[in-house]
């Protein structure tokens, strides 16, 4: 387990414009704030399979494929505030196991 | 490919925000709708979920990473269910804008 890593999420929407810009902004501050320093990529959920590789998580706010090898999160949580809490936290859990 | 945006909200009312391509977006900006009577719209991450929604909110933007402001906005708007009521018991385009504290 390294921590110090950087670690790489891309985050996806229909359009990669509204949802994905603002979801990669409050992960970056959350996850600051919980000590771990998080890289985003941003792209269209049609867009997930070819830019997942090399990446430690996948979020979400449309649906996109879950079989690509890599854990997946799919929420609004980031912008109805429902659940964001749980969100966060699993989003923490991730980083951390990888 | 058809990509809703409906979102489903912690009380009984619930929004949508559709959007568009940045490249057709002439002056970035955000039309707000209160509607009388509920639209269904499917819900972005669940689509088979349909949710009857009062407040759409049409986002234009043009540059998204410089109106990081304006969808924060937004969100915040949301989350906040008092806000959510008075807009939604608005009878006037005066009212919306009070309740959201815009100088009219």
């Amino acid at each position: 387990m390294n921590q110090q890593r950087i670690k790489r999420i891309l985050v996806a929407c229909g359009t990669a414009i509204a949802t994905s810009t603002l979801v990669a902004v409050l992960i970056k501050e959350e996850m600051a704030k919980r000590g771990i320093q998080v890289e985003t990529r941003q792209c269209k959920a049609t867009e997930v399979p070819s830019y997942s590789q090399d990446v430690d998580l996948i979020v979400s706010t449309t649906p996109v494929p879950t079989n690509l090898g890599k854990p997946v999160i799919q929420t609004l949580a980031f912008l109805t505030g429902v659940g964001k809490e749980d969100v966060l936290n699993q989003i923490e859990k991730i980083l951390k196991e990888v | 490919m058809s990509l809703p945006t409906g979102l489903e909200l912690e009380g009984e009312v619930h929004a949508a925000i559709p959007h568009a391509d940045v490249e057709h977006v002439n002056t970035p900006s955000v039309a707000l709708a209160v509607l009388g009577k509920p639209v269904v719209f499917r819900c972005m991450v669940e689509p088979e979920k349909e949710l009857p929604v009062r407040l759409v909110f049409l986002l234009a933007m043009n540059e998204p990473k410089k109106q990081i402001e304006l969808l924060q906005q937004v969100a915040t708007i949301l989350q906040d269910a008092a806000l959510l009521d008075k807009l939604i018991e608005s009878n006037s385009e005066r009212e919306v804008m009070e309740a959201l504290g815009i100088e009219v």
